[in-house]
């Protein structure tokens, strides 16, 4: 390849197909999309449209049927298990809709766990951690375990983890789903925030059009293709 | 190293997140350990015991004889006592006694049995041999009597007679000619089983030369050496000394005892095997439930990053820890079993009853480093393959499905 420079994730006709025969559906159908540095993009369709699975191919969880994909230029077709890990743990910040934290781990080890994979200091990641938490309000609970936090602190929780390991990208898949109006709110700020001062690219799978409206890129999906593409930098 | 420091923060925290699943395997592994090396204490304990018993028998751990005493023992198969031999003897520095064997019949006023005259060296023998320990009534000989016997209790008894008493002894001596002798019981001996009290009667050596036609020569001689196990390197020294004699150690002698010990070697390894059998269905059902319950999160480290080989690593470390946990208190358990038992457990009560070798008197535990080591080991290694299952289980997960189970 290759991507532009300024090209964080660039996909060329993406396929992605489950089962065979006649219950054979074709998730993701030929989608080729560019997304450079520092934008925030959501993408949208109705259920089964593929947008949950673009992002996991994506976020190299997923391996397509066909087609590429590249992030930050290294492309991932034929990397192994081991690689696409460390393709995850360098390149890219996971916000799960379920939150997905370490009950055994505490909210300031939960967010500075992945730092730790990979191979930053003590301190140092102690210090992005604390900093991590106190950018999503939660100072002061750093010593509280997933079960002692409402479900709107865990996912603050699981964004301070995401942008502790300080990715490149970080993809969100339906963040707000479990949350109420307020929190929801709190935390698209939240976003926002960093992708204007950190100029982290933000990928947000949702249906919520408030949520939507915040991104500055939209995509839409159905069928397992792109049929809307605004905001296009 | 980070990635150590966190594979074992999760590993440790994980082992109370499920206190009671991992306690119950803890002290399943503990009491598994224990009795396992304690079990192997005994069984060591006893199979030296029985080893030592032989060789006190015996009088030493290597015996000479003619090459056709094993086929025939008769006084005419006889080793001669001269200087030569007691010098090959004396070159050996060892200790040795000498002693003539023959089959005879003894006759009281009332009953006549048969037993094995044993023609032996009595100052020698109470130093080196089993009859020190052997209680008696009335008094050994000395080397000087000519008509003096110490007949064991039970033998007595079946004889219908009593310490002090006459008794006449008929066998055939080194010429194959008819010997007799009346003779004295100055002594009754009671050992550990009634079979060794009826088996075997001592008069002075000299007297059954004389009797037996065999002066300067002997039915056998026995050898000790200081280690009962490493008798090899001794025997062929023996038997280099002694060409034209059949030498052979305990082992040969006394082959029950051997294939006894033998077939005990087989007793701890089986009994090691159920229970690593036992440990390995404990730890893989825990770590496979484990991985079961903790899918979402294996999905996670997967998806966060985490490298295949760290999460197997992981599920190995929590594996490990319990062991390990089990390993420490089975072992300290084990300790306190060994200090208990370690003044004798007192078995001589069976013996009359069982006529068992090494339960004739109190059985001492024994310790082997290489058992507890090796034991260490084989639970280590085996633990080790036991958690690799559940481990690629949960290396094996795909992440995307994993964290959307519920």
């Amino acid at each position: 390849m290759s991507g532009t420079q300024t090209s964080v994730v660039k996909t060329e006709n993406l396929s992605r197909i489950y089962g065979e025969g006649e219950i054979e559906v074709r998730a993701l159908d030929g989608v080729s999309i560019d997304i450079s540095a520092g934008e925030f993009v959501s993408i949208a369709g109705p259920s089964g449209s593929g947008k949950s699975t673009l992002l996991n191919l994506i976020g190299a969880l997923d391996t397509p049927d066909a087609g590429e994909i590249w992030i930050g230029g290294e492309r991932l077709g034929g990397l192994n298990k081991a690689q696409l890990a460390d393709v995850r743990l360098r390149r890219i910040g996971f916000v799960f809709q379920a939150y997905n934290l370490v009950p055994v781990l505490s909210a300031v080890e939960n967010v500075e766990f992945i730092a730790q994979l990979q191979g930053v200091g003590k301190d140092e990641r102690r210090d992005r951690a604390q900093e991590m938490l106190a950018q999503v309000g939660l100072s002061g609970m750093e010593d509280r375990r997933p079960g002692e936090l409402s479900g709107g602190q865990q996912q603050r929780v699981a964004i301070a983890r995401a942008l502790a390991s300080q990715p490149d990208i970080l993809l969100a898949d339906e963040p707000s789903a479990n949350l109420d109006t307020a929190t929801t709110a709190g935390l698209m700020a939240l976003l926002a925030r960093l992708n204007e001062e950190r100029a982290t690219t933000i990928i947000m799978v949702t249906h919520d059009p408030d949520v939507m409206r915040e991104a500055k890129r939209k995509l839409a999906m159905r069928d397992g293709r792109i049929v809307e593409d605004t905001g296009t930098p | 190293m980070q990635r150590w420091a966190l594979i074992f923060a999760l590993a440790t925290r994980n082992f109370w997140r499920q206190r009671r699943r991992n306690t119950s395997l803890l002290i399943a592994v503990a009491i598994g350990m224990a009795a396992t090396l304690a079990g192997g204490f005994l069984i060591r304990g006893w199979q030296m015991s029985s080893i030592a018993e032989a060789v006190d028998n015996l009088g030493g751990t290597i015996v000479v004889q003619h090459a056709d005493w094993s086929a025939k023992p008769e006084p005419r198969f006889s080793v001669a006592l001269d200087a030569t031999n007691r010098q090959r003897l004396n070159d050996l520095d060892r200790p040795w006694l000498a002693r003539i064997r023959a089959n005879v019949s003894l006759s009281s006023e009332r009953e006549t049995r048969g037993a094995e005259l044993h023609g032996i060296d009595v100052a020698a023998e109470l130093e080196q041999t089993v009859l020190a320990r052997y209680r008696i009534d009335g008094a050994w000989p000395d080397a000087e009597s000519t008509n003096a016997v110490v007949v064991g209790a039970a033998l007595v008894a079946d004889l219908e007679t009593r310490l002090g008493k006459r008794i006449v002894l008929m066998t055939q001596d080194a010429q194959e000619r008819r010997a007799e002798i009346g003779l004295t019981i100055v002594g009754v001996f009671h050992a550990p089983t009634e079979a060794a009290e009826r088996a075997r009667i001592f008069m002075p050596r000299q007297a059954v030369e004389r009797l037996l036609n065999m002066t300067g020569r002997a039915s056998e001689i026995v050898i000790s050496t200081p280690d009962l196990l490493r008798t090899e390197a001794a025997t062929e020294a023996v038997a280099a000394a002694f060409p034209t004699a059949r030498v052979r150690d305990w082992r040969g002698v006394q082959p029950t005892i051997w294939a006894m010990y033998q077939l005990t070697e087989g007793m701890v390894v089986i009994w090691q095997m159920i229970f690593l059998a036992a440990l390995a269905f404990g730890l893989v059902n825990t770590l496979v439930a484990a991985v079961l319950e903790r899918t979402r999160e294996f999905g996670l480290l997967q998806a966060v990053g985490m490298r295949p080989r760290a999460i197997l690593q992981q599920v190995l470390v929590e594996s490990w820890l319990i062991l390990l946990a089990g390993l420490i208190v089975g072992g300290v358990i084990a300790a306190l079993i060994y200090l208990w038992l370690a003044d004798g457990i007192d078995v001589a009560a069976l013996a009359p009853g069982m006529d068992v070798p090494g339960m004739t008197r109190p059985l001492y535990p024994i310790v082997q480093a290489v058992d507890v080591v090796s034991l260490i080991g084989v639970i280590a290694l085996f633990g080790f393959f036991a958690s690799l299952y559940p481990a690629r289980r949960a290396v094996a997960l795909d992440p995307i499905t994993a964290l959307n189970r519920h």
